[in-house]
């Protein structure tokens, strides 16, 4: 009988019932929020202790939470998809009606003190929710296909009402991934690529105005020399002027000058390229890699189905994001607002990392305990 | 065995693609990291040059606006160049210095120049100081470029209307973007100092005309001359608009409103095409584009003429008479009234214990309908109105089109009013009595319209029963004249109306001019059709004069509104005002081929 060495390697785990963190997981992790909080000090001058205090704060409240997610089990988390799913997109719903806005949109709903940014645990809750529809029952029909398209498209509507594209449009290849990993045929998600693609167009009577414009120079930054368009030159100077040691510590004057929008948040990889130069980008992705590699492994080998979607999507949607905030600086990528995970500067996107960092240790433990 | 076999080989499946994903992650990570070795190792010492140097520069490149057209092609607004002193901050050697000799050459606010400099969002970008530079000054400062470090001449284009006020409140005007505007169209790339419509069609069709901006990043060497362009984007003009209006109709009415306080609408009531939209006092939209003087400006909003206010679309009137055509339709569509039934007239109506006057005082006697509509017989509609009832008789002014926005393609209008019970006891907290209903039947009292809704009311009547959308853009072409939006397919919808009580309704309409209350535009070239009214008003001796019009009566081709407020003169000087202009327009051969 040949079960496969995945199947094997599952035996091996069952003999071991307490197995040990994932330490690599998890200090790779705090390496990479720490180093966040010390970068956002060195640039945040004149006032460096503003972003520095909050982001300890926010990265100490999110350590909490991942050591509290790590005692939950992958069970949990299966029966609370619909719920937390559904509270998601009420909080989505609530920041249209009450949120807060900044630069014409809105996204921030305030708690006592907090603000919150209800789109990014969304993107949790969709990994959720479509882990346990894909997981459920045999085979992944069109049926299945359907209903998991709504529940994503869902938020992604209310998000992109709010509007924040790049945040929506993340969500789109985090369904196609998680179809992939959930075994749809080839044949299926082609149909759907191709769907997708002779569908966009006629999106576009539906849009508003601004959100065509924004739409065009997505596609095609070249039309905004002006806007979008010296923040992606300026960018690359920043992020080339680093060279192969960078400027040091406290040496991204070009960010310093504010020459870049949204330093902090959207354009962070910019400074961390000017500062630490060519070495320090090859640590970064270095620490990226590992965190994708240990998640990889835990969604390897978990014995669910659920659990591996979840971890799936997770990591997933940490590459994803990797991968277009630090394309956009390097002039991969056209100009969008999405945070580096980890690092950039924002509590509800730290919050929702780490709490997914959680997940994935405990599914890493306990698995195959149902 | 065979199942189980299966599903293991599925589990295997599955596992491969979680490793196929992790294939494609490591490849898009290692093309990044190769995009940003690229950057830091080869581009790396370029780049860093250029981060220390800051030897980079925008030049942002204005689009021209698009021009407008009047339907036959006549240019109602245009461009001229003109050009502006800017600043670019990151330019500057001394700040101080260059403030001060540049208020040698040119009138400048020290302290606000300083301020506007030191807080430019964009250090690169050009800061306009002043605009409108004279030739000389241009000259002067481009030959002594060296001794103002930082100082460009930015050649913007300057709107124009040639014809100055005519159609100013259509046409409307261009200024500098407000803070409130700012906010709301930021995505459409409008910035700071950037000029936007204000007013008519430059507002409404901004979008359209406003083009889009280009831009050049340059990069220059340590005196600031350019090296070599990194990057280019021309800027996209404008849409040129052509309009429904008649330059040659518009000038016509204009002229025969004269000094006149009022306003005029003329267009086809078949369609809602507009041809004519007029309102006096107006103002030369021009002013605005050289940048208006905080006097000036003041002077122009708290005259109390209201010159900017565009009577036609945003005033407010008692229809008075006109409304006796809604009142007439409301009546024999509901039965409540046969065409030969009378009413007598003894020149007042008693309801209660008020008395409601006919504007006959000597009565009219015992009339029908038609006589009563001929005459405009107040004491007949007195009694009319009471039998239809408040709420028919605003049920059918809705379906004309009144108390709503005509949905013309302006920025704003008024709805005006049409009175219920409802309305009045939530906005006036009292019931509604028969002496509101005696008020509202000859359109006195609460009621409201504008002569744009009018224009509706009448087009109704002319066109046998459809309810027009008036429109003002004809189509809008890009530079290479290719259409980019065309209103060729104007909506109007059915009201529903009887035909032979429309027929009836257009009689009575003809005798109105033929031999009532509107004999004044009666003339040798063409027939007419049309409903006097005299609004009261606070100033009981200077009525607004209302004619709602149409010509010919048989075939009608053109409608119009005509409205004076507070006329000075003892007679319906509105409808003599339509007579002169249909008399002019359709004497004038083919001064109607544009139509269908």
């Amino acid at each position: 009988m040949n079960e496969g060495a995945g199947a094997l390697r599952r035996k091996e785990a069952m003999t071991d019932s307490h197995r040990r963190y994932d330490w690599m997981l998890l200090g790779t992790t705090l390496v990479l929020s720490l180093w966040g909080i010390v970068h956002l000090y060195t640039i945040g001058f004149p006032d460096q202790g503003y972003y520095f205090v909050r982001q300890s704060i926010w990265v100490g409240m999110g350590m909490a939470l991942l050591f509290f997610f790590v005692r939950l089990k992958p069970r949990f988390w299966e029966k609370a998809s619909y719920p937390l799913y559904g509270i998601f997109c009420f909080t989505l719903i609530l920041v249209l009606i009450a949120g807060e806005g900044s630069h014409g949109a809105q996204r921030w709903l305030k708690i006592g003190i907090f603000s919150f940014q209800p789109s990014e645990f969304a993107k949790l809750g969709v990994i959720l929710i479509l882990a346990k529809v894909l997981a459920s029952g045999k085979g992944v029909g069109w049926g299945k296909l359907g209903l998991s398209l709504s529940l994503t498209l869902l938020p992604v509507i209310l998000i992109v009402l709010q509007p924040d594209l790049g945040s929506a449009l993340v969500l789109l290849p985090l369904w196609l991934g998680m179809l992939f990993l959930a075994g749809t045929s080839l044949k299926k998600i082609a149909v759907i690529v191709g769907a997708g693609m002779s569908l966009f167009p006629l999106s576009f009577p539906f849009l508003r105005p601004y959100q065509k414009v924004r739409i065009m120079t997505f596609l095609n930054p070249q039309r905004d020399p002006l806007g979008a368009g010296w923040s992606s030159l300026q960018s690359k100077i920043a992020l080339g002027s680093g060279r192969l040691l960078g400027k040091g510590m406290g040496g991204a004057v070009h960010t310093r000058l504010k020459f870049l929008p949204q330093p902090f948040t959207d354009f962070i990889f910019a400074s961390l390229g000017e500062e630490w130069g060519f070495m320090g980008v090859l640590l970064l992705l270095t620490l990226y890699s590992l965190i994708i590699f240990r998640g990889i492994k835990i969604a390897k080998e978990t014995g669910s189905l659920f659990a591996r979607l979840v971890s799936g999507g997770i990591i997933m949607l940490l590459f994803f994001q990797v991968f277009i905030s630090l394309g956009m600086v390097a002039g991969l990528m056209p100009v969008t607002g999405i945070p580096l995970p980890l690092m950039s500067y924002g509590g509800s996107s730290v919050l929702m990392f780490l709490m997914a960092i959680g997940i994935l240790v405990s599914i890493d433990r306990l698995g195959l305990k149902y | 065995m065979l199942s189980k076999r299966h599903a293991s080989q599925e589990g295997e499946k599955l596992e491969r693609r979680v490793s196929l994903v992790a294939i494609v992650m490591v490849i898009c990570l290692a093309i990044l990291l190769v995009r940003v070795a690229w950057l830091q190792l080869v581009e790396g010492e370029r780049y860093f040059l250029l981060s220390k140097n800051s030897r980079l520069r925008l030049l942002p490149l204005s689009p021209t606006r698009g021009v407008i057209l009047d339907r036959k092609g006549k240019k109602l607004a245009g461009n001229e160049a003109r050009f502006s002193l800017a600043v670019v901050p990151s330019n500057v050697a001394e700040l101080d210095e260059l403030i001060n000799d540049l208020s040698k050459v040119v009138q400048l606010d020290k302290e606000g120049v300083r301020e506007k400099l030191l807080s430019a969002p964009n250090p690169f970008r050009p800061v306009s100081l002043k605009k409108n530079l004279g030739m000389s000054l241009v000259t002067f400062l481009l030959e002594r470029e060296e001794d103002f470090p930082g100082v460009v001449i930015v050649t913007d284009p300057l709107r124009t209307y040639p014809f100055a006020e005519t159609g100013s409140h259509l046409v409307g005007y261009v200024a500098e973007v407000s803070q409130k505007e700012l906010v709301l169209s930021s995505s459409f790339g409008v910035e700071m100092g950037d000029l936007v419509g204000k007013m008519g069609i430059e507002k409404a069709y901004n979008r359209y005309l406003q083009g889009e901006k280009g831009g050049r990043q340059i990069e220059v060497d340590a005196h600031g001359r350019p090296l070599r362009t990194i990057s280019e984007a021309d800027p996209l003009s404008g849409y040129d608009t052509y309009l429904t209006i008649d330059l040659e109709m518009q000038k016509v009415a204009e002229e025969e409103l004269g000094a006149r306080k009022g306003a005029v609408v003329i267009g086809d009531p078949h369609t809602g095409e507009i041809l004519a939209l007029v309102s006096h006092p107006s103002f030369n939209p021009g002013l605005f584009s050289r940048g208006l003087s905080r006097e000036k400006w003041e002077e122009l909003k708290n005259n109390p003429q209201d010159p900017l206010q565009n009577r036609a679309v945003r005033g407010e009137y008692p229809p008075a008479s006109t409304f006796k055509i809604v009142v007439a339709m409301a009546a024999l569509e509901t039965h409540r009234i046969g065409i030969k039934d009378t009413f007598f007239c003894p020149g007042y109506y008693q309801v209660g214990n008020r008395v409601f006057k006919c504007w006959n005082e000597y009565g009219h006697g015992r009339i029908a309908l038609r006589e009563a509509m001929i005459e405009s017989c107040d004491a007949y509609f007195y009694q009319l109105g009471l039998r239809v009832g408040v709420e028919k008789i605003a049920h059918f002014a809705n379906l004309f089109g009144m108390g709503e926005p005509t949905g013309i393609d302006l920025a704003s209008e008024t709805q005006g009013l049409v009175p219920t019970r409802a309305w009045k006891r939530e906005n006036r907290a009292d019931s509604w009595y028969h002496g509101d209903t005696a008020n509202l039947s000859i359109g006195q009292g609460y009621i409201l319209a504008s002569p744009l809704q009018m224009f509706r009311v009448i087009s109704a009547v002319a066109n046998g029963g459809y309810l027009i959308k008036p429109y003002l853009v004809k189509r809008i072409v890009d530079v290479h004249g290719k259409v980019v939006k065309e209103n060729s397919h104007p909506s109007r919808k059915k009201i529903g109306l009887s035909s032979s009580n429309l027929k009836f309704l257009q009689r009575s309409l003809a005798g109105v001019v033929s031999e009532g209350t509107g004999w004044r535009a009666r003339n040798e070239t063409v027939s007419i059709s049309g409903k006097t009214g005299t609004a009261q008003t606070s100033d009981e001796d200077r009525p607004h004069n209302w004619l709602l019009s149409y010509a010919p009566s048989d075939k009608p081709r053109l409608a119009a509104v005509v409205l004076v407020e507070n006329r000075e003169e003892d007679i319906s000087i509105a409808a003599q005002i339509s007579g002169r202009i249909f008399s002019r327009i359709f004497g004038e051969e083919d001064s109607l081929a544009s139509l269908r």
